[in-house]
This record gives structure tokens, sequence and C-alpha cells, in this order.
């Protein structure tokens, strides 16, 4: 049982240790039971994470299950570094839908699994998922870039919510111009507003290995 | 603002060097991060600019002017410490406002208010205005120290660790503010940290310091692309750079003497072993959500490779796989 060890480590120092820890538990073949806010040491080192939010586990899985399909508005924003965007918007989803209408614009996703009444709903992206296109609809303007060596993160404000984009360092992008976002759709998630319940969707279905 | 510069300054403490031989300037309206870890004498530089040092030896100087032998208060500079030091008896607002209404200032009331309003806005607090400083939370203390410092144009602005002691999530908010603020402001930033991420997003310019010495100063891109040394090359970049001996990689365009690759992961290709050539073992997989490291051992050495999410092919299992290198940094190993 670990309770945070590494909470008062240093980042460089704490990312050594996880593969340390990591690697004695593997030796030693032992059970282990570890506690921490800290995501990346999460997802560095568990075989299944539990996310806790108020006393309630809100989903068990593999690490790669959790940050591909989010059971919750809460594990999408928690897990990921820069987190999950999340786009706003007024509908309903039918079982079998294969688009959904948001900022002004059709946006297709995962084929939908169960049907959700009209209400406020919520479209996630990851920030990998999200693309620069010229000819989508959805426009935004470039409000700040992160360099960050392999990848940059571009902040891009559009009117309905400030989304986050990591993209390859060498694109060259300027503070101020109007870019145009398109969305990876196989990879998106849709949540109902107020319960932030993930909808099912075939995302869901992804066969998973290892 | 103004540029502010330091020329050949030595600081010791007792029979420890805690900056030796420092040259750096920063230009008007650049923002200049000092990169280095615990004891590298990031804050010692930041206090001589500050004159809360003297140097023993080297001159610093602001707008033009030598400064070595000023008083701080003369110096024209804001500084923000590590731990937001916030007067507890004081209102947000009070807080605020003390820097405008010193003796040596005087501002009329109304312009005062007019730049704590503008102040108190750029940070996002201005429904606390009228708390206590010991009623907020960290995050708010820590931007109110911010505040602080942004109601005054001094000539440079000194931040000593302004967002190490915030969570994870506020600092990545902050951060971008921050930079766009310095933008927006035009203001020259001398800011120190040992947050690669902060140094890399926030810079105009880095400076990597290692035992009081500055090693190298650049774009973050010159520094991560073309680093100076092994040291330089493993403070930025993640995963860190793989440092290799030459003969791992036979083919490489290195120049003869080099005995060290410096290879980050993506100028490393991983392919499944067919034949020959480096086999390594992927012996664990850091599972991160948007990528994977790979930890792989060829030959008694371990690299770290980072691959996008789509390998869930590459399992548990231990395969052998076969390295191959697309772009290889090369560099000599510095001298001992």
């Amino acid at each position: 049982m670990m309770d945070e060890p590494l909470g008062a480590l240093d980042a460089e120092f704490r990312h050594v240790m996880c593969g340390e820890l990591r690697a004695l538990h593997n030796r030693l073949k032992a059970t282990t039971v570890y506690v921490t806010h800290d995501q990346l040491e999460a997802m560095a080192m568990a075989d299944t994470i539990a996310i806790m939010n108020h006393g309630i586990i809100e989903q068990l899985a593999p690490p790669q299950e959790i940050y591909d399909t989010p059971a919750s508005m809460f594990v999408a924003d928690f897990i990921g570094s820069p987190p999950m965007n999340f786009l706003p918007f007024r509908g309903g989803v039918r079982s079998g839908a294969t688009t959904i209408f948001a900022a002004g614009t059709r946006i297709a996703i995962p084929a939908a699994r169960e049907d959700c009444a009209e209400g406020e709903l919520i479209l996630g992206v990851r920030p990998e998922h999200v693309l620069f296109s010229d000819a989508s609809k959805l426009k935004g303007e470039v409000y700040g870039t992160e360099y960050l060596g392999t990848t940059q993160i571009v902040t891009v404000k559009s009117e309905k919510a400030t989304l986050k984009a990591r993209l390859p360092a060498d694109i060259a992008i300027r503070i101020g111009e109007i870019v145009g976002l398109d969305f990876k759709p196989q990879k998106l998630s849709v949540f109902e507003a107020a319960s932030g319940r993930a909808i099912r969707t075939a995302l869901h279905e992804v066969p998973r290995h290892g | 603002m103004a540029e502010a510069h330091l020329d050949n300054v030595s600081k010791r403490f007792g029979s420890a060097a805690a900056v030796a031989e420092f040259s750096l300037t920063v230009g008007d309206g650049q923002f200049v991060v000092l990169l280095g870890p615990t004891g590298a004498g990031k804050t010692t530089t930041l206090r001589l600019v500050a004159g809360l040092e003297t140097p023993d030896t080297g001159r610093v100087w602001i707008g033009g002017r030598d400064v070595s032998r000023e008083p701080p208060s003369t110096r024209d500079v804001a500084f923000v410490f590590q731990q937001y030091s916030l007067y507890p008896h004081l209102s947000v607002y009070d807080n605020l406002a003390f820097p405008l209404r010193s003796p040596a200032r005087r501002l009329p009331e109304a312009e005062v208010d007019r730049t704590v309003q503008e102040v108190a806005r750029l940070l996002r607090i201005e429904a606390k205005l009228q708390a206590r400083a010991t009623q907020l939370s960290g995050g708010q203390m820590q931007r109110v120290a911010i505040g602080r410092a942004l109601v005054r144009r001094p000539a440079i602005y000194l931040m000593d660790e302004p967002l190490s002691s915030l969570d994870a999530k506020l600092r990545a908010e902050l951060r971008i503010e921050l930079k766009r603020i310095q933008l927006d402001l035009g203001a020259t930033i001398l800011y120190v940290t040992h947050d690669q991420t902060e140094a890399m997003t926030l810079a105009t310019h880095i400076g990597v310091l290692n035992h009081g010495l500055l090693v190298q100063t650049g774009t973050p891109r010159e520094i991560y692309e073309r680093p100076a040394d092994t040291y330089v090359s493993t403070r930025l970049g993640s995963p860190g750079i793989n440092l290799l001996p030459r003969a791992m990689f036979p083919d490489a365009p290195a120049p003869t003497g080099a005995e060290t690759i410096g290879a980050r992961t993506e100028h490393l290709r991983i392919r499944k072993a067919s034949n020959g050539a480096a086999t390594g073992k992927v012996t664990w997989i850091e599972r991160l959500g948007d990528q994977n490291h790979l930890h792989v051992s060829v030959a008694d050495r371990d690299l770290v490779y980072a691959h996008g999410p789509g390998c869930r092919c590459w399992g548990r299992r231990r395969g052998l796989h076969r390295i191959r290198t697309a772009t290889i940094l090369c560099r000599r190993r510095p001298p001992a």
C-alpha cells in the first residue's frame, strides 16, 4: 500500500522513481495499491486505475482505456495533459446516429449505441484529435502557442469554447490567426452535460489487446 | 521597459561559488527564462539583478545604467517571490495598491484604482478584491503576488518560480495567461524555473545553468534542436534524450572523435525485428494516453521511445525489435 510516496519530489526525479517503483513491483511480483493525485504517475505505473471523485469510483479500467473512452467528464478532464476539450451543444442523439450538430456545423462522431433525449450535451475532443483545416466551418482565433520540442500546444478561442490542439512542432502558427478546426471523428466522446456521463458509441467497441 | 545586462558577474557565499563569470543580456521586451536544477545559481542571479545581493566582481546594468552599487529601491525592478509574500492584514485591493501608494511614487488615488482594476481583470481576481489576502486559495494568492508586480511598469520584472507552488491545472492555465500578458505589455521579464515545460513555453530565450555557469543561451527551439553539450541536451525534452555510444550507430553521419550520440525520440525509428542490426527488447511500456513511452533495452543500454497511441499490438509481451535511426544529433562529450 502506497500513499503518494512521490508527492514531495520534483518532476524529474518523480519520473525516475516511477520507473524504479514499477521495476521493483515487477521484480518482486508484488501486489500494489497506490494512491496519487498525479495523473501521470497513475498512467505511467498502473495496470488498472480507479478514478475516484467524492468517494465514488467513476471508472475502473486500464490506463489506455481510461484515456480513450472516459466514462464521465470528470475522468476525461482529470486524465490527460492538457485535458480533454469540451464543446457544449444542444441536441439529442439517436442510436445509430453518426453525426451531431454543434457550433454551427455538422460533426461526425462514432456511431451512437444508445438513445439520448434532446438536451444539453458535450462533445469531448482530446487535443491530439484536433486538426486544422481551412475548409471547416468551425473557426477560432489562435490565443497562444506553447512549444514543447516534439509537439506544440495551440490554444484556440472559438465562439463556444476554448480548445487546445496538440500539433507537430514544425507547423508555424501565429497568434491572432483565424483557423478552421476539424476533429478525428472515430475518437470523439459525447457526454450528457447534467450528469457528465458518457453516451455509449462505437468508440466503446474498439477491440483491446494487452 | 528596458534592457538588463549582467557583465561577467561572480558571487561567492563562503567557499561556494554561486555564480561564476556570468554574462547575460535580457533585451527590451524579451522573456528570458533561467533553467537549471536546485542550486544552479538561478535565484542568486535574480537577486543580483534586483540588488538583494551585490556582486563580488562584474557589473549589473539596467536601462543602460550601471546599478551594481545601487540599492534595490532605485533600480526600478519588480520581484515576484516563490512564496507569495502578501500582507496578511490587508485586502487584495490594498495589497495590489500598496506599491503604487508608496511615498516614492504617490500616485493620485484615481490612477491607483484604475491600475488595480485593470490588473485584477487581467489576472481574473476582480471578484476577490475586497477579500483578505489570507482568505484566498494558493492559486489566488499567487495571482495577487504576480499582480502586485504587474501594477507597476518597472524596467524589468524578476520572477522566481512563481508558478511552482500551484497545482498542475492552474499552473498550465497561468502559464498561458502570463505569456499573453507579457506580449500585451511588451514586458521585459527575467524568470527562474526548474520546470522545462515552463521554460519551453514561456521563454523568448532560455539560459541553461549548471553549477553557477551559464552553459547555453538561445531560443527554446535552438536549445532543443542544437544543444551545446550533453548536459543541456538532457534538460529539455520529454521523454528525455537518449545518450548512446557512437558504436551503436555505425551508419550515423557523426564527425570523427564523436563518442556519444544524442537521439531524441523523434530521431529514432523502431521496427519489428527482421534481421541483424541493433536488436532491442521492449522491457516496459508507459501508457500516457496521448503517447506511449517504450523502454527498450539494446546491448545493455536503455533507451526511451515515444510512440503514438496506435501501437496496442505491442502488448505487454516482450518482443525483439530492430532499431533504425533517422536523424541523429551528434555531440562530442564535453571536456570533463
